[in-house]
């Protein structure tokens, strides 16, 4: 059959088409056979219905609203200017939609572009997905890159690349991301694992996460674990499992862990609480500690004006001894705000373990055990326990018990 | 898009841009119409707008002969990119607020 015309308004059956069709506004099309085949290109001049499976080369719809109860198959573009719903599958090398549509699963070659909403009741499969309203799939998908203008909820399944949510993101199952960049809110549930995660708002994760990097702006609850590279949080992290980080965890905001912290550094300029934090390498602290079992690290160093509750136990602890400078961040803003802060308050910490401790003036703590010890100026101690130095400047310290000298340091906490 | 809550002036705008900027080479207006959910008619009051303030380029197409064949296609602009940006951050922020 060369070319096909179905008039205006007209029901045919057609089986296959070897050139083009073109189909007029308000004309039904259903098969002899299984399925209609079009050799060539398919134009449809307004709204149309399509009873059977369809397949064709390419295929436009210039007006209007073009539904195929059955499986939709296009070789090369699928270009409808208004909407397209389709009952089955949607098989395309690339999809522009100028408003909306709907299908039971779309998979795509290359790319979908929609003006408006896409709402796919299984999968979806693409490259890349743009959405200029909202997208909603009730299954998996699997996808390299996705951006939507303002909503999309997904039922799980992997976007490799580059995830950008305008307003709100939410996926029920399980979802494997590279990078995610939201907006606004986001909600995942446990099992999710990515690459980078970064929100200016609310995230909320419904169980464990994985991420190598995660960037908090705004709120972040996570009902589980987190296990990451590096954590910055500028905003609020809430973490009711434990917190691991094979590098930084940085807090400029507030970040509260209900079981433990393990990681290798941590540098707080918020407010930091855990049950208890094992760091393998340093912690900076120039903001508020509370840890109930402690805090241990190689070294830590506890600025000028921190408050620290909970024992600290470390190879070098130093408390209130460097105020004003604040290692290599004092050019940000984080840093020159605590610096601020800092001025002119006391530093203020429970019992100190380590092999050097140094108490720099204005540096108030309960008990001190340690190798060797070095009390500044004005600082203040309830004891101190040493085992071989203890070193004291020309000033007035406050000690409310004489410093022990004993053989053995009892035993040390975490 | 459906949402049940009335969108604001500024959600509208938001929503055309974000439209316009899923077709690099620049959209029809009936495509963008399509796609915020706006009649053509109220639509082209509000890229007009956008097109005042330099967030939306309007680019008249060419017939064959090189001479404008009256049909415009709009694209956005980095101003307009970097509304979007601010909008979507305040959006952000306010939702951490419980807004």
């Amino acid at each position: 059959m060369p070319d096909v015309y179905v008039e205006k308004g007209s029901t045919t059956r057609l089986d296959n088409v070897d050139g083009e069709l073109r189909v007029g506004r308000g004309a039904k099309i259903a098969a002899k056979g299984k399925a209609v085949t079009v050799a060539k290109g398919a134009y449809f001049e307004g709204n149309a219905e399509i009873d059977c499976d369809f397949e064709c080369d390419s295929l436009t719809v210039e007006k209007g609203k073009l539904i195929v109860s059955g499986n939709l198959t296009v070789h090369k573009g699928l270009d409808v200017a208004h909407t397209v719903d389709v009952g089955g599958t949607i098989s395309a090398h690339d999809i522009d939609v100028g408003g909306k549509m709907f299908a039971r699963s779309v998979s795509c070659v290359d790319s979908v572009r929609v003006g408006g909403i896409v709402e796919v009741k299984e999968r979806l499969e693409a490259v890349s997905v743009e959405v200029g309203g909202k997208v909603d799939v009730s299954g998996a998908v699997k996808l390299t890159d996705l951006s939507v203008g303002g909503k999309a909820d997904v039922g799980g399944g992997v976007i490799k690349g580059h995830t950008s949510v305008g307003g709100v993101f939410s996926s029920t199952g399980p979802l494997e991301f590279g990078e995610l960049q939201v907006y606004g809110r986001c909600a995942l549930p446990a099992g999710s694992k990515g690459k980078k995660l970064s929100t200016f708002g609310k995230l909320s994760v419904e169980g464990n996460l994985a991420c190598e990097q995660v960037d908090v702006g705004g709120l972040t609850t996570v009902r589980g674990d987190l296990s990451s590279s590096e954590v910055l949080v500028n905003g609020k992290l809430d973490v009711s499992g434990s917190l691991s980080t094979k590098g930084m965890l940085e807090v400029n905001g507030s970040c509260e862990v209900g079981g433990e912290l393990m990681g290798a550094d941590l540098r707080v300029g918020g407010r930091f609480k855990a049950r208890k934090a094992l760091l393998s390498n340093q912690a900076d602290i120039a903001g508020e500690v509370d840890t109930v079992k402690g805090l241990k690290g190689k070294s830590i160093v506890i600025r000028t004006g921190t408050r620290c509750k909970g024992p600290l136990v470390g190879e070098r602890v130093e408390l209130g001894k460097s105020g004003l400078v604040l290692a290599n961040w004092g050019t940000r803003w984080a840093g020159q705000s605590v610096m601020m802060r800092g001025i002119g308050r006391m530093t203020d910490a429970e019992d100190i373990y380590g092999a050097d401790v140094v108490l720099g003036s204005n540096g108030r703590c309960r008990r001190i055990f340690a190798e060797r010890v070095e009390l500044s100026d004005g600082c203040a101690v309830d004891k101190v326990t040493y085992t071989q130095e203890l070193r004291r400047s020309t000033g007035r310290q406050f000690l409310t018990h004489p410093a022990e000298k004993v053989a053995v340091l009892p035993p040390f906490p975490l | 898009m459906t949402g049940r809550t009335k969108r604001t002036k500024v959600d509208l705008y938001a929503t055309i841009l974000e439209v316009i900027r899923r077709y690099p080479e620049g959209g029809r207006i009936t495509r963008i119409s399509y796609g915020v959910g706006v009649p053509v008619d109220r639509l082209k009051v509000m890229v007009e707008a956008l097109s005042a303030n330099g967030l939306v380029r309007k680019i008249a197409a060419e017939d064959e002969e090189g001479d404008e064949a009256g049909v415009y296609y709009y694209g956005v602009t980095n101003r307009g990119l970097e509304f979007l940006e601010i909008y979507w951050k305040m959006k952000g922020f306010l939702a951490a607020f419980g807004d």
